[in-house]
């Protein structure tokens, strides 16, 4: 029997650890990069329990938008990766799922990502901060802290999803 | 004006050719005497992903290094080469004259 595909895609505003995540998450993976910062998308592929998952990391920066929405099509689910210690950019990361991807209801875990930093906010106050209902699980891409946990996260979501998508039929 | 200038220039007089823009790397359009207008920012951010992916696929695909990347419709044609470290970004008519841009480009790639 064929495994089941996912395809996730990994978005967050510029310099928020997104490319670090999918290689955390990824042996196998690449980056189409020019001078440092992602302007294609990152790829990384690999097994979860009995699943195919492929990661389709984002650029971050505004200018890259079509390149975001195209990635972002069909995706069954997100990983938001923000930077903790730079409240500044939450605001645009939101806006990245509702705007630019018009992914609004796909499932999504939101990283709170260098939470290794001594600026960074914690998970709660991330959460309360981006005003969402969506898991906010608190990592470090660099060491690899959680970033399991925020996939297994996304996973329960997507599969109570399809559970759902089922029940509808 | 520089000759590099010159050639830029005179790519754009050629009848059919639409816009040109020199794009850096990174996505943003490079410093030039090329006239930017409202789709500038866009044509260099996808132009710079086009030209990654392009790169990427020579390395993984193919050999040696990406001379051009062509893109066309059936009414128009998108032309995109390597300039100084930069992509040079030339939208043309598709039934533009072929051997007049081929030749301009020539001597400004060569510069």
């Amino acid at each position: 029997m064929a495994k089941k595909a996912y395809k996730l895609v990994v978005t967050g505003p510029y310099w928020a650890g997104k490319s670090t995540l999918v290689r955390s998450l990824c042996k196998d993976s690449f980056s189409i990069d020019a001078q440092g910062t992602t302007i294609v998308m990152d790829y990384g592929k690999r097994a979860y329990q009995e699943m195919d998952i492929s990661l389709f990391g984002t650029p971050g920066q505004s200018r890259f938008n079509k390149m975001i929405e195209m990635l972002g099509r069909d995706a069954d689910g997100i990983l938001l990766v923000i930077d903790s210690a730079y409240p500044e950019t939450w605001p645009y990361a939101v806006t990245m799922i509702k705007e630019v991807m018009k992914a609004e209801n796909t499932p999504c875990v939101v990283c709170a990502n260098k939470q290794d930093l001594p600026k960074a906010w914690s998970p709660d106050i991330v959460k309360k901060n981006l005003g969402v209902l969506n898991p906010v699980i608190g990592t470090v891409a660099l060491t690899g802290k959680n970033v399991e946990t925020a996939l297994e996260s996304l996973m329960k979501l997507i599969e109570e999803e399809k559970g759902k998508e089922k029940r509808d039929v | 004006m520089s000759e590099i200038e010159d050639s830029l220039s005179a790519i754009k007089k050629i009848e059919g050719v639409d816009s040109i823009v020199l794009v850096e790397k990174v996505g943003l359009a490079a410093e030039s005497s090329l006239p930017k207008d409202k789709d500038t920012a866009e044509i260099s951010a996808m132009a710079a992903s086009l030209w990654g992916l392009g790169e990427f696929f020579i390395k993984r695909l193919g050999s040696g290094k990406l001379e051009c990347i062509s893109v066309e419709s059936k009414r128009s044609k998108i032309l995109t080469f390597p300039f100084e470290g930069k992509v040079l970004v030339i939208s043309t008519k598709k039934d533009v004259a072929t051997e007049e841009l081929n030749k301009k480009l020539a001597s400004l790639l060569s510069v």
